[in-house]
């Protein structure tokens, strides 16, 4: 055997060891001299990674070993002995039959819900037995099994109160993520903290490249990261080298995507005759193209034109190793994903390093980590609108206009949509952004127990886009010569943390303490924008060649600087009683000078029952926990400088005038907003009861918690009267203050059960969550309500109240489609009698074929005040679940997702049902009223689209769904087939997003909102499907490889 | 020992390592609003920015001449208008139609940086003479454009929150005030403005107001007033030295052309498109300033264009006034129809070719609109160019011209009794677009409403019909009449005379929320 390896080193590595060098001291000195056969073996991870340090004993004897650097072990063990118990924190203890054997494999299996797993919780890591907080993990094997182009996709379905949306079907689009409800007005992201450090690229580590990602969600846990934490924490930690040989491991997958929902559309007849129907409402004549018979031939089937199914594929590899005092990792990837729409294709190229070395006894240890990323996106994406609303007797190609693209005529067409091909072929984008983050940590040992760690994160990355345009005529605009726009940027910032811990076992006391402080400056950027028109030659696509340019934006280091300092403290009595308590001081650059600093705490307190006593002897109860917490966290997410007075000069210095005709522009410069200076924190309190339960040896498990979360002194843009004057061209101006409140309030429950003791092997886990969202206050001006979500003049959408979830659907209740003109008549009637003559229609201009909306208000007519709540888009339930069997060389994964209790606006209606104009349609517009009597529920085409198309319930459907997120099946060759190099061959067939159910009717039940990049937009016009890109069933094929 | 002093330095890390210098950011983007503006060239950019207000929504880019064409009955729906703008042909406009909220707001939009101005001039102490100069006329331009605001809010909407000064825009719930207090209000303003404003402007600041505009827009104030003799009093000054207006030989050189003529006495500024690459040729759907670049045009010509978007046509009433009974009591159409709008053939008057002056050639307008419909000559620029495809109309927008001023005198005068005063007026106007001249206007009966048409064949499609028919009081009968023919309703109520305070404002401000009567102004 070799030496036994001493480290100080936090984690579960560390306690294994220390247990088994503890346990082997102990069973050397019993060590009898029998008769003897000596026995050896290697002990592997699933992923054939040694495991140095695992414990293996001669059953029912005190003899055993600890496995070495390259997880090999040797024991003489008895003649008699008939089995080895193999055990390592953290994964499941195993129990092999020796019989003849001599030489043994080993492979442990990570121990997924164990009450002893380590759980990172912000500047250190505990086990989870010291923890009163509500946290969340997930380990990689439930992350490999999908390909996916951002890390949050990988969450999805997995965690109880973690809602994950993807941002739509493009690659690279990525997703955002909702911890516990809404809990914010400006942002609701939570903090991602990577390898211990906060902030950092989360994209640039690929799937495979993650050990577990740990969500802390109560204020107990979070408190720790005060500033920020507000929307909880999402800690990542990656893969790190390993003591022992260089070890290869490969992971690549390649297969299809494909969207398989289509509208379904009308033919030309269906359309012409709609067209007509459209030109008869607006008392206007067809045109003579098209009352001939060639437009009467349907010639293109635009979806079909705009979707494709698109090559994927997905190549990772890893190579890692180790000696006594330095470990290494390196890995590499590259994902190629063409989107199912043409014609964009997304690139990611990412390389790793992470070194780690051991100096002076092991006392120093430092770490160098190194990620870069490269994304590369090009094509221009077709617009789903335009394809849907194209004539279909129209051609693709037409060689007389200018491009080479057919284009409808305003005159002869009647329509003027433009053909989405012409954008996509006669335009070319590019995207390249290429990012690197640089950890550098030292982790010094003081005394037993004490440590001193100093991290820093550098992150730089570099931008550039450019769209470039042919000369062509796409129907309704004519771009007669080539232009282009050019977008730049650099950025650089970093954060610099110090921080001692401390961690001691006294007889029944253990002690944990951090205290620390983090220093992150504000960032250096720097941008700019250009555009150029006018070329003379399209050879060369420079924005400096164009006759006609300039500079269209331009911004520099516009960051936020943070100081803090916190500490944490941690105490367990007998495994018992747990209490945690952390406390930060945050000060941040956003805000007023007399209120930059902020106090933020978090108190959590567990209780396990079933280390009492009295509980021992109540075997059917493995596992009992109660825990308790409470804490106050906050939130700086806002634009700096909001509490000084800035000039305003438009956002390129484009406040212009042409005082002399032909005169260059004068440039113009003005205040236009009100400052506030006491601009302060937003605070968040929550509290959390929980309660884990665990039977059966802890084979079934059980997670419960209860909690609420109060966000009060929310940063609200609160909207100020027009008569102000105030605020940017067209809007309504706006004011910060520190005004809104906001309650959040779930119940989390999550099951878990695995049997591996028969032939097949298989563990299932499911979670589900009950969550409410209610406004309690708002701005100080009269309780204001927040309306938001106007798409296509349709009016406002959302509504924030007091009362209602965030930003809830408003508008009119549709009651039918009316049939005939005595009803309308009738109707009228009514509405004269009571409204004493005042009033002589129910809705202004109402004829036969129009919706007749409720009179919610009772005053006898429709207006403004008849509009109420019809929607809600915060879902009151979110479940998911995995589900992994494994029968002999075969593995089964299984993952699903859903969300229920919740409503989305299917905003395409308006453009695909709504008839307003000369556009093709669904076919359920064949349904529309057509004459007197007729008892439908489309109303008549483009009469009265102006009110029919209002804001309704007509757009709101049910937006429940289930997915069927991943299904892989895997084969693992037996070992037998391999020879010494390969360590394992998998093989693997994975279908994502397999099925949907829903009865959603348009393309994609899983919207995020209008325009999911931009927080704000996020949180006011949540749901509404606003022609997003659908998210597409992949199948893949692959193959992982080790050696 | 070691350990000790080894930890202690590590602690004091901690605690010193980190200044608080690191939470004062600067801003590197904007500049400080406190130390901005100092000298004559940053006044001269505030200067700028008040007037880039006349180019926002619900102003002259885009919904105020659809706005006021269509509530005027100048110009009629065509199919492809859509949306809100099809509430103002038949009166079902609201406290919600985007339109008037964008008038509303930019109208305050402009009062907001007129007054920032004021205030901030006033904390300037120029010694040089050229600064002086700059500080007095650009104190000038801001009264006069916060009065031009002003008047279409009070005229619009009634009694309206007055800010006459910076303090008053932070005052966040603010009341409405009087419209008399308003109207004394522009009388104070504008009388100030005339004594500061230049009489005219070298060649690059042109479009800069002028105090032969103040004195037009003071003018215009007393009409509204119905003070009569004053209004006459300052129309007439126009006419005199040191002023040179005078009507344009051609309004094609205005309406078409977009050349400079002696007749403008204020007009919107637009400029030439100058391509995607500086600036985006649809700004007007909510880009200026922000996402829009640097652009100035209007689309005016793009959205009535009938070789364009072809979102109005010209209404079958504003058509028929064209043809009128001379003084024998003959059938006479105006030749000022041929000016203002196409029709297949040149029936009833309209101008039957376009594309005069295009270098393929002249083309026939019946050989494009088939349909009978009338379309918008003026403010079109068809007589030059087949088709821009983008909306890219330099044509300024007139806000008052010489002929107006000619008219309003003549109004005023008629009002006073003054009818023969009134004929040579009304007469030279009518001279330049070719129609015969009045030897008398008869009573003042018929004198007043010879002068009404005149204003509306004159002033077709330039937003003078609405205000006209609500000044004299003849808006329900006479759009209700109009609509009857056309469309065989009478949308127009009593109520009709005042927009509605837009909801958004209602919302934000429940002080003046209460004082809204009717659900509508």
């Amino acid at each position: 055997m070799k030496p036994i390896y001493l480290s100080f080193s936090p984690g579960r590595k560390w306690v294994g060891k220390f247990l088994s060098m503890v346990l082997l001291m102990v069973l050397m000195t019993g060590m009898a001299f029998a008769q003897q056969k000596t026995v050896t073996g290697k002990v592997s991870d699933e992923t054939g990674v040694p495991v140095p340090g695992a414990t293996v004993i001669v059953k029912g004897t005190t003899i055993g070993a600890v496995t070495d650097m390259d997880g090999k072990f040797s024991i003489n063990v008895p003649a008699a002995s008939k089995t080895l118990a193999i055990s390592f924190i953290g994964m499941k203890p195993q129990e092999i039959l020796i019989g003849s054997q001599s030489n043994f494999a080993v492979t442990m299996i990570a121990e997924t819900v164990g009450i002893d797993e380590v759980v990172a919780i912000g500047y250190s890591s505990a086990s989870r037995k010291n923890v009163a907080s509500s946290i969340a993990k997930i380990s990689d094997k439930d992350i490999v099994g999908l390909s996916v182009s951002d890390v949050r996709q990988t969450l999805q379905g997995k965690m109880a109160g973690v809602q994950v949306t993807s941002n739509g079907g493009d690659p690279g689009s990525g997703a955002r993520v909702v911890i516990r409800g809404m809990g914010s007005f400006t942002n609701p992201d939570p903090l991602y903290v990577v390898d211990g450090i906060q902030g950092g690229d989360i994209n640039s580590i690929p799937s495979q490249d993650i050990e577990s990602i740990t969500v802390l969600k109560d204020a107990s846990s979070t408190a720790i990261y005060g500033t920020a934490a507000a929307n909880g924490v999402v800690l990542i930690t990656t893969k790190k080298g390993q003591k022992g040989n260089v070890q290869v491991q490969y992971d690549g997958s390649v297969g299809m995507a494909s969207v398989s929902k289509r509208y379904d559309l009308l033919n030309a007849t269906q359309y012409v005759d709609l067209v007509a129907d459209i030109q008869k409402a607006g008392s206007l004549a067809l045109s003579d193209k098209l009352k001939t018979a060639d437009v009467r031939i349907t010639r293109t089937n635009w979806q079909d034109e705009v979707f494709r199914n698109a090559m994927v594929h997905d190549q990772n590899v890893r190579i890692f190793g180790g000696g006594e005092n330095s470990t290494y990792s390196f890995s590499a990837g590259y994902m190629n994903q063409e989107s199912t729409v043409i014609d964009r294709n997304f690139q990611r190229a990412t390389l790793g390093f992470k070194l780690g070395q051991s100096l002076f006894n092991k006392h120093l240890r430092l770490t160098e980590n190194l990620r870069v990323k490269n994304d590369v996106n090009k094509g221009i994406l077709a617009n789903f609108n335009d394809a849907i609303r194209m004539a279909p007797y129209i051609p693709v190609l037409d060689p007389t206009n200018l491009g080479g693209y057919a284009r409808m005529d305003k005159v002869t067409d009647l329509q003027d949509a433009n053909n989405p091909l012409n954008s996509v072929r006669n335009s070319d984008y590019q995207s390249r952004g290429l990012n690197s983050d640089l950890e550098l940590t030292a982790e010094l040992d003081l005394m037993a127990g004490l440590t001193f760690k100093s991290q820093a994160r550098i992150s730089a990355g570099n931008y550039h886009d450019y769209t470039w345009n042919y000369p062509s005529n796409g129907g309704n605009f004519t771009k007669t010569s080539a232009d282009m726009t050019e977008n730049f940027n650099y950025s650089y910032s970093m954060i610099l943390e110090n921080f001692f811990n401390y961690n001691k076992q006294f007889g029944d006391h253990n002690i944990s303490a951090t205290l620390g402080n983090a220093y992150s400056p504000s960032n250096m950027y720097r941008s700019i924008a250009a555009s150029g028109s006018n070329y003379t030659s399209t050879e060369i696509k420079n924005v400096a060649l164009a006759n006609s340019n300039s500079i269209t934006g331009a911004n520099v280091n516009s960051g936020k600087s943070r100081l803090s300092y916190f500490s944490r403290l941690g105490y367990t009595y007998k495994d018992r009683y747990v209490l945690n308590l952390s406390a930060r001081r945050d000060a941040s650059s956003v805000f007023g000078i007399n209120n930059r600093w902020g106090t933020f705490y978090g108190v959590g307190f567990a209780w396990s029952v079933t280390e009492e006593e009295f509980m021992k002897s109540v075997t059917a109860i493995s596992n009992l926990k109660l825990r308790g917490s409470y804490g106050k966290t906050g939130n700086d997410n806002i634009s700096p400088f909001l509490t000084s007075q800035n000039i305003w000069k438009g956002d390129a210095n484009n406040i212009v005038y042409s005082f002399g005709d032909g005169i260059p522009y004068s440039i113009g410069s003005i205040v236009n907003s009100m400052a506030n200076p006491n601009l302060k924190w937003e605070e968040t309190t929550q509290y959390d009861l929980g309660l884990d339960l665990g039977f059966l040896k802890n084979k079934l498990n059980f997670t419960f918690d209860y909690y609420r979360r109060d966000n009060k002194d929310l940063l609200i843009q609160t909207q100020i009267p027009l008569t102000t004057g105030l605020g940017n061209p067209g809007l309504v101006g706006t004011y910060w203050v520190n005004a809104a409140s906001m309650k959040n309030t779930g119940f989390e429950s999550s099951v878990s059960y695995g049997d591996d003791s028969k032939a097949i092997k298989w563990d299932v886990s499911l979670n589900a969550t009950y969550s409410t969202n209610e406004v309690t206050a708002l701005g100080t001006l009269g309780n204001i309500p927040i309306s938001s979500g106007d798409y296509n003049s349709t009016g406002n959408s959302t509504r924030t109240d007091i009362g209602h979830p965030l930003a809830s659907y408003f508008g009119y209740v549709v009651d039918h489609v009316a049939s005939t003109q005595a009803e309308v008549t009738a109707l009228n009637a009514q509405t004269s009698a009571k409204t004493n003559g005042e009033k002589t229609e129910y809705i202004t201009g109402l004829k036969p074929g129009d919706f007749i909306f409720k009179d919610v208000n009772g005053d006898g007519s429709i207006d403004d005040k008849d509009r109420t709540y019809i929607g809600n888009p915060s879902p009151k339930w979110q479940y998911g679940g995995i589900f992994n069997a494994a029968y002999k060389s075969f593995d089964l994964q299984l993952q699903f997702q859903g969300i229920a209790g919740v409503n989305a606006v299917n905003g395409n209606k308006y453009w695909f049902e709504g008839m307003t104009k000369p556009f093709n349609q669904t076919t359920a517009v064949l349904r529309r009223w057509k004459k007197d009597g007729d008892v439908t529920d489309m109303p008549a085409a483009a009469q009265n689209s102006g009110t029919n198309m209002a804001f309704s319930s007509w757009y709101v459907e049910d937006g429940a769904y289930f997915r069927m997120k991943n299904i892989t099946l895997g084969y693992t060759l037996p070992k037998t087939f391999l020879n010494s190099t390969f360590t394992k061959l998998r093989v693997y067939v994975a279908i994502q997003n397999a099925f949907t159910i829903t009865k959603y009717s348009g393309y994609d039940p899983e919207i995020s909102s209008q325009s999911p990049n931009d927080s704000n937009n996020y949180i006011f016009t949540r749901g509404i499907d606003q022609i997003q890109r659908p998210n597409p069933s992949t199948y893949r094929f692959g193959l992982q490889l080790n050696f | 020992m070691k350990r000790t002093i080894l930890f202690s330095l590590l602690l004091s890390l901690l605690f010193v390592a980190c200044s608080e210098k690191t939470l004062d950011v600067k801003n590197e983007n904007r500049y400080d609003g406190s130390t901005f503006f100092t000298n004559a060239i940053s006044f001269t950019e505030a200067s700028t920015a008040m007037y880039t207000p006349l180019l926002y929504q619900g102003m002259y880019s885009r919904e105020f001449y659809y706005i006021f064409d269509l509530l005027g009955n100048d110009a009629e729906k065509n199919f492809p208008l859509q949306g809100s703008l099809l509430q103002f042909p038949i009166y079902t406009h609201n406290s919600n139609s985007g339109e008037l909220n964008y008038l509303f707001n930019s109208c305050y939009k402009m009062v907001f940086r007129t007054n920032f101005v004021i205030d901030a001039l006033s904390k300037w102490e120029p010694t040089v003479q050229s600064d002086i100069d700059v500080k007095t006329s650009i104190t000038g331009q801001a009264q006069f454009l916060r009065s031009l605001a002003y008047f279409w809010l009070v005229t619009c909407y009634g009694d309206v929150p007055l800010k006459e000064n910076l303090a008053d825009h932070y005052i966040i719930e603010s009341s409405r005030a009087p419209a008399a207090q308003i109207w004394t209000s522009l009388e104070t303003t504008l009388t100030a403005a005339i004594t500061n404003l230049p009489l005219s402007y070298a060649d690059a600041d042109y479009g800069r107001v002028t105090k032969g505009a103040a004195v037009a827009l003071l003018g215009k104030v007393y009409l509204y007033e119905k003070k009569y003799t004053e209004a006459a009093a300052q129309f007439a000054l126009l006419s005199a030295a040191p002023y040179d207006y005078a009507l344009a030989t051609d309004v094609d050189d205005m309406f078409v052309n977009d050349v400079k003529t002696k007749e403008t006495l204020f007009a919107v500024m637009n400029g030439p498109w100058q391509g995607w690459g500086v600036g985006n040729a649809y700004y007007m759907f909510g880009g200026q300033e922000t996402w829009g670049g640097k652009c100035t045009v209007s689309d005016r010509a793009e959205e009535y264009g009938f070789m364009d978007w072809y979102n109005v046509l010209v209404s079958n009433a504003l058509v028929d006034a064209f043809t009128y009974p001379n003084e024998s009591g003959v059938s006479y159409t105006d030749p000022r129809a041929a000016k203002t709008f196409y029709a297949a053939a040149g029936t009833k008057g309209g101008d039957g070719t376009f594309c005069d002056h295009c270098p393929d050639g002249v083309l026939q307008y019946g050989d494009f609109q088939k349909e009978g419909q009338k379309a918008w000559r003026k403010y079109e620029y068809y007589e030059n160019v087949k088709s821009y495809g983008e909306p890219e109309s330099a044509i300024n927008g007139q806000v008052i011209r010489y002929a107006d001023v000619l008219l309003m005198q003549a109004e005023a005068l008629i009002e006073s009794n003054q009818i023969p005063a009134a004929l040579p007026l009304i007469n030279r106007v009518r001279a330049r677009g070719g129609a015969f001249q009045y030897t008398t206007l008869g009573d003042q009966t018929k004198a007043r409403s010879i002068l009404r048409r005149e204003r509306q064949l004159e002033l077709a499609g330039e937003q003078s019909r609405f205000f006209d028919l609500v000044r004299w009081g003849t808006l329900v009968t006479t759009i209700n009449a109009e609509k009857q023919a056309a469309l065989g309703i009478q949308p127009v109520k009593d109520y009709h005379v005042l927009l509605p305070i837009p909801q958004s404002e209602r919302d934000a401000n429940p002080t003046l929320n209460a004082q809204v009567k009717n659900n509508w102004n």
